[in-house]
């Protein structure tokens, strides 16, 4: 059997995306990209495509730091020049790097801004401009984005390039309602399904990983992602995490070098019921992450193939509740070998990338399991932010857990299933980490 | 097989097994862990019965005028041989159906036929069709399945139908909650769903065991349901591919009957002994005790799918246990088991174990904030 | 829900008694509500059996369809009784002209629907549904058709989905607000079994109280059979009552025996009354309870936000006046989820600074602290483009858990409208440090405002300062643009929707 490389199945991917995107079609494109398949880099390609192709765009981000993350590489000085431009909100402070980038003017008025080529923003700060109008909108994070949202701003556009992940977690309100469940534009639902509800569309996926590394993508597509598989970018050898010096030997040692070795471990603690907050539990992420740093990790990477050395930047700590990353955050910042490594919830990890994450599993301790943290997209996202390794902390037990709460999601009438169940993906990726698994203490 | 009905049996008594039906597949599914459920399902025991006899009833829980609506709108829909359901059908299958073959499964054998025969007729029904090399279109109503649950054969008697057209079976399910608008209720919507699933399960199950493709059995499941406010029916097709797969994989995990059963003391039964006037004889401490050597996984939810849910509560709030008051309050305890201990950590005057020391200190915090507010009020 | 409230639930249980929660009232509560308790027909949807309502505790109406009959006179009488109440609500106050409001009328009173429980408020909701596109016979007044009291109850249901709005509520959201069981959640939903462990009767516990009276088949504490509140029939009642009643009325139906035939439907108007009346004054000994509470400030504000709504939607009514439609479009949809965000966000913001209850409740969850102000610098200042701006600053010293972060706004019921940002935590002794920066109403270097600052001593609560976002329009419905199914013209809910603005 022959295997095509990844970075031409890739390749080939988004040139088809490109072609579409240039091509007579009036279909809105609806990219579906796994974590860390270059999203990023589609959009600023597809971007550069159409101010090639002379078509004016603008792209839609969901937050400020997408926006500048999305713009810092527009203004790649070793890339052709493009007229950029950057719409900010009154309240938010541009970076000092951002506001030093060449070719981009910045300003909180449209008018300032529209003879650029590309001009970028968040989705709320697109929504308060009118009486402008563009060919092509490229909406990034758009499964993160809720259709409401598309709805403010579908004014200034009449073709759109829709990226996102489909596997993560879906928008947010404080209001719960079964109000417009069934409904086609369902203001809670994201804006990639209720365009495609009402439009036909040409869905493309992309089809590698440049993120995971191999160890983690086949799982993650297996659990998250049964339908449309994606592969690694990277060959195993190539990233690797070793340690430059000596560890004591202790049970955050093993884990810490079963992960390195493996790129998954599960730390165990015993089993035990736990409130929210499990004292030992976070002390425990926070200890890895502290050991991670202190045995100074080399992280070995095709962008670094001679070895970088873990920084707390690099390392960071998932949750499902605030209250939890907020107890471990202030536990991280108190400790002088982990401050700047950062410790946040699912929601606020969306999108984000780092060399280690240590996840504090949304079901350890629990004596049942809602469907909050059964919800198949938090665990997507916190098992795929990693570029070398995910630990999981986690109270044993967890599968008896599950085995006494069976997957009992309601079922509403004309609404598609939506793939994974998330019992069922939480199982898969228990079974994965039960070959990883370091009781601890 | 036969030792395990033989000890299954015991812990009934000589009283006739009961199949498993809609309400026990709800509680398999919605509270796999109770120890004391899956012991009683698998033997058959009759659980009200049980109830009735200890004084903790389960209100009624179906109104004889509900049923009977039910039965009228069920009665409807398969008259004349089916023709108002092949005609919800072709609308659904988009399929030219005209006419079907209906076989009441029920009807077959004399009037008091016991599962195991019914079961044998289904599943002649089934394999005749499957293998009919005609393409027939066959209504099975009634049919009786079997169900490997725990490792123990049981019987299914939901009331469906099978649908057979052109090879492919469809599980049919006739319910009398109303569609409202394309809408119902989702948690109704998924009790059907779950028990068709365990239909398509078991429908698959005897497939393969004759070398038939499971996958002649669709994983679209028809929901057969009044429309609005009328008692006309509408048909919906739902995808259960969901639940078939979480289903197989929790019956896959289920943990043995044959433990359970071990894990009694010997001689362990809740046979009521019945005498001649079918009236129970058997002293109520002692069916009790008997119960209480299967331990129960006890939720204020049981209510509203296991007879045996207020025998469970009484002796849970007997223990003190803070499972009477719900799994978010238990969930927020995590570690403590008693009412009274969490009091007790939360008033300081009882020493929090190593692994309570966290839930100590929040329930003392909670405590210091409530009285912060008496003393403000 | 809070840990606060889990050491109640614990304390109600082993005391058997209920424990306070919150001592305010959250919800405006009328003069004159319409008490509105439905039955239905079991195995049907919305198709009431019986209904019994009103607004006087001794004179309940009872609405029942006979036997085997349809529901048509029972509808019609509803709609009479209460579209009556509605137009009872007449007298209009005169509002000036506002900033961004022109001057307008309001009612001054306006009508409360209160149902015994949750199940009954999306009773409402269906029963709106079912009546609301039903025509009016030739030769009717529409304003006193079925038709119109399906869109009232509608309009009811709508607003029971509004955040903080009063038109509809359920005694049992209300009791639990303020009382919090030895039992669990789902068991509170029964009226009589909450109302029994809130006021048991004398030499009972609220427990046994609750047990005695949770079986539908034996008498509750008072002597009488307290049935659970419906919508649904208790099925032991449908199965042993009402159900024989019916084959007895039948089988006179049948000879043609007028007189039995009256017998049974007198019986049957005795049993639904024997069903129902326990509840009724289970309800109203409920409502008697929560009347003894203050309302807080926010109750008011709310409700005369409803009187504006109500006032809109009776103008409304004799314009346009179309049902609401089935479902909304992508704009109203859009439009109402803003609505309903907006709401909820300055519910609960005002509900924690109005009610210590909800704002210790805040402490045991960690979005709240209470601390005492260890020191103030009063003339702290920041650097700002035209020269220094007043930012004073405080320590506070807490011994609760701190769970914020650099940079959190908080705000505090000693005078909400001061945000208190988050510039240091320490921690010292048994507790924490934090030093906060008052970031609004500081006034000048010059003239600087002293009541915005805490003075050291002060006690203070505080909490996350509500994050209140102005939003951008969105497009009208003949402008949906094409990823929302494109233009909608001449629809309802355009005209609806001026009867929803703020």
């Amino acid at each position: 059997m022959t295997t095509t490389p990844p970075a031409d199945l890739a390749n080939a991917a988004v040139a088809d995306i490109l072609t579409a995107l240039t091509g007579g079609t009036t279909q809105p494109l609806v990219v579906d990209s796994p974590p860390g398949a270059g999203k990023s880099t589609l959009v600023v390609r597809a971007a550069r495509t159409l101010a090639a192709a002379g078509e004016r765009c603008i792209i839609v981000a969901q937050t400020n730091h997408q926006v500048d993350d999305l713009l810092i590489r527009l203004a790649d000085p070793t890339a052709s020049r493009l007229r950029l431009g950057r719409l900010t909100g009154g309240t938010y402070e541009v970076p000092e790097h951002v506001l030093a980038l060449p070719n981009t003017i910045i300003s909180t008025d449209i008018k300032d801004v529209l003879t650029c080529d590309v001009i970028i923003a968040t989705a709320m700060k697109w929504a308060y401009v009118d009486s402008a109008y563009w060919q092509w909108a490229i909406i990034d994070e758009a499964y993160q984005m809720r259709s409401d949202a598309l709805l403010l701003i579908a004014k200034l556009f009449d073709r759109a390039l829709l990226v996102g992940d489909p596997g993560q977690l879906d928008p947010f309100s404080i209001i719960s309602t079964p109000r417009w469940i069934g409904l086609p534009h369902d203001p809670l639902n994201n804006a990639v399904t209720v365009l495609t509800n009402y439009n036909d569309a040409v869905v493309r996926t992309l089809p590698v990983s440049w993120r995971l590394p191999p160890s983690a993508a086949d799982i993650v597509s297996r659990a998250f992602y049964p339908f449309t598989p994606f592969q690694p970018g990277t060959a195993p050898a190539t990233r690797t995490l070793t340690f430059t010096t000596q560890g004591l030997h202790d049970r955050c040692d093993a884990t810490v070098e079963e992960a390195a070795r493996t790129g998954w471990a599960l730390h165990e603690l015993p089993p035990r019921h736990t409130a929210r907050i499990d004292a030992e539990a976070a002390h425990a992420t926070v200890a890895l992450a502290a050991r991670l740093l202190t045995r100074g990790a080399e992280a070995v990477c095709e962008n670094h193939p001679d070895g970088r050395r873990l920084q707390p930047a690099d390392i960071a700590i998932g949750t499902a509740h605030r209250e939890q990353a907020r107890h471990i955050q202030h536990l991280l910042n108190h400790n002088p070998h982990t401050r700047g490594v950062r410790a946040d919830t699912a929601n606020r990890l969306q999108g984000r990338e780092f060399a280690v994450t240590i996840v504090l599993h949304p079901l350890s301790g629990r004596r049942d399991a809602s469907a909050f943290h059964l919800e198949a997209g938090r665990l997507c996202v916190l098992a795929s932010r990693h570029r070398h390794a995910c630990i999981m902390v986690a109270r044993a037990g967890i599968t008896d857990l599950l085995d006494r709460h069976p997957s009992n999601d309601p079922v509403h009438l004309g609404v598609p299933a939506k793939f994974p169940d998330g019992w069922e993906a939480h199982q898969h990726i228990l079974d994965h980490l039960a070959y990883h698994r370091v009781p601890a203490p | 097989m036969s030792l395990l009905n033989d000890r299954l049996d015991a812990l009934r008594g000589p009283a006739p097994a009961k199949g498993h039906d809609a309400r026990t597949l709800a509680a398999l599914t919605t509270n796999p862990g109770c120890a004391r459920r899956a012991l009683m399902d698998a033997a058959g025991v009759d659980k009200d019965a049980i109830a009735v006899h200890l004084g903790k009833p389960r209100p009624l829980a179906k109104s004889s005028i509900a049923l009977r609506n039910g039965a009228v709108f069920e009665q409807k829909v398969k008259a004349d041989g089916g023709a108002e359901l092949l005609r919800l059908l072709r609308d659904v299958l988009g399929l030219p159906l005209h006419e079907a073959a209906h076989t009441d499964l029920a009807a077959v054998g004399s009037q008091d036929a016991s599962l195991p025969v019914r079961h044998a007729y289904t599943r002649t029904a089934v394999l005749e069709a499957a293998r009919s090399p005609r393409s027939v279109r066959t209504l099975l109503d009634h049919p009786i399945l079997q169900l490997t649950v725990a490792g123990h054969p049981v019987y299914l008697e939901p009331d469906v139908v099978a649908f057979q057209v052109d090879g492919v079976f469809h599980i049919i399910e006739i319910k009398s909650f109303a569609v409202l608008d394309g809408r119902a209720d989702p948690a109704k919507v998924a009790a059907a769903v779950t028990q068709a699933a365990a239909y398509v399960i078991a429908l698959r199950e005897l497939f393969e065991s004759e070398g038939l493709d499971g996958d002649n059995v669709s994983h679209d499941i028809i929901l057969i349901t009044p429309r609005n406010f009328s008692r006309n029916p509408t048909a919906s097709i739902v995808d259960a591919r969901k639940k078939i797969a979480a289903l197989t994989r929790q019956l896959n995990r289920l943990t043995r009957i044959g433990p359970l059963l071990d894990a009694l003391p010997p001689h362990t039964t809740f046979d009521l002994a019945l005498d001649r006037g079918e009236r129970p004889t058997r002293d109520a401490k002692d069916l009790t005790a008997a119960l209480q050597t299967a331990p129960a996984r006890y939720t204020p939810t049981c209510r509203h799918f296991c007879d045996l849910a207020y025998v469970c509560r009484s002796e849970a709030r007997d223990e003190g246990l803070i499972d009477v008051l719900g799994s978010d309050i238990r969930d927020d305890l995590g570690g403590v088991d008693h009412i009274s201990t969490a009091l007790r950590l939360a008033d300081d005057t009882r020493r929090p174990a190593p692994d309570q020391v966290d839930l100590a200190a929040a329930l003392r915090h909670a405590h210091a904030v409530r009285t912060h507010l008496r003393e403000s009020a | 829900m809070s840990r606060l409230s889990t050491l109640l639930r614990l304390e109600a249980a082993e005391t058997q008694t209920a424990q306070d929660a919150s001592l305010v009232s959250h919800f405006h509560l009328t003069e004159r509500p319409l008490l509105f308790l439905p039955l239905n027909h079991s195995g049907t949807e919305a198709t009431p059996l019986a209904v019994m309502l009103g607004t006087e505790p001794a004179r309940p109406h009872l609405l029942v369809t006979p036997p085997h009959g349809r529901p048509t006179t029972l509808l019609q009488e509803l709609a009479d009784h209460v579209l009556t109440y509605i137009d009872s609500f007449r007298n209009t106050e005169r509002l000036l002209a506002k900033s961004r409001k022109p001057a307008r009328e309001r009612h001054t009173h306006a009508p409360q629907l209160l149902v015994a429980n949750r199940k009954s408020i999306t009773y409402v909701e269906r029963l709106g549904r079912a009546l609301r596109f039903t025509e009016p016979p030739e030769d009717s007044d529409p304003a006193h058709s079925v038709g119109r009291l399906g869109q009232w109850l509608t309009f009811f249901a709508d607003h029971a989905e509004h955040p903080g709005s009063a038109f509809l509520l359920a005694l049992t959201d209300l009791l639990a607000t303020r009382w919090i069981t030895g039992q669990s959640r789902l068991e509170d939903e029964h009226l009589a079994a909450l109302l029994a462990w809130i006021d048991p009767p004398p030499g009972t516990t609220g427990l046994h109280a609750a047990l005695e009276t949770e079986n539908p088949q034996l008498p509750g504490p008072d002597g009488r059979l307290h049935r659970p509140a419906g919508p649904a029939t208790d099925p032991s009642f449908d199965s042993l009552e009402l159900d024989p009643l019916l084959t007895a009325y039948d089988i006179a139906a049948a000879e043609g025996n007028t007189a039995a035939i009256a017998r049974h439907t007198d019986r049957l108007n005795d049993l639904l009354h024997t069903y129902l009346r326990p509840t009724w004054d289970d309800a109203w000994r409920a409502l008697g309870l929560l009347r003894t509470l203050p309302e807080i400030p926010d109750a008011q504000r709310r409700w005369a936000a409803d009187r504006d709504r109500f006032t809109a939607y009776r103008t409304y009514l004799t314009t346009d006046g179309r049902p609401q439609p089935i479902k909304d479009d992508a704009v109203s949809a859009a439009r109402r989820l803003a609505r309903l965000e907006l709401a909820q966000a300055a519910f609960d913001a005002h509900r924690a600074l109005e009610d210590p209850f909800f704002m210790a409740e805040r402490r045991t969850t960690g979005e709240a602290l209470a601390g005492t102000v260890t020191d103030v610098d009063a003339r702290h200042t920041i650097p700002g483009a035209r020269g220094p701006r007043l930012r004073p600053r405080l320590t506070l010293h807490t011994t609760d858990p701190v769970r914020l972060d650099l940079g959190h706004l908080l705000a505090g019921p000693h005078n909400p409208r001061v945000h208190l940002a988050v510039r240091a935590i320490t921690p010292r002794g048994q507790g924490t440090d934090l030093l906060l920066e008052v970031t609004t109403l500081t006034g000048t270097v010059n003239k600087p405002r002293s009541d915005s600052v805490p003075a050291v001593g002060d006690q203070l609560e505080l909490t996350f300062a509500p994050e209140f976002f102005s939003r951008p329009a969105f497009p009208s419905r003949e402008n949906t643009p094409w990823t929302h199914g494109g233009p909608q013209h001449n629809h309802p809910a355009a005209a609806l929707e001026e009867t929803e603005k703020p």
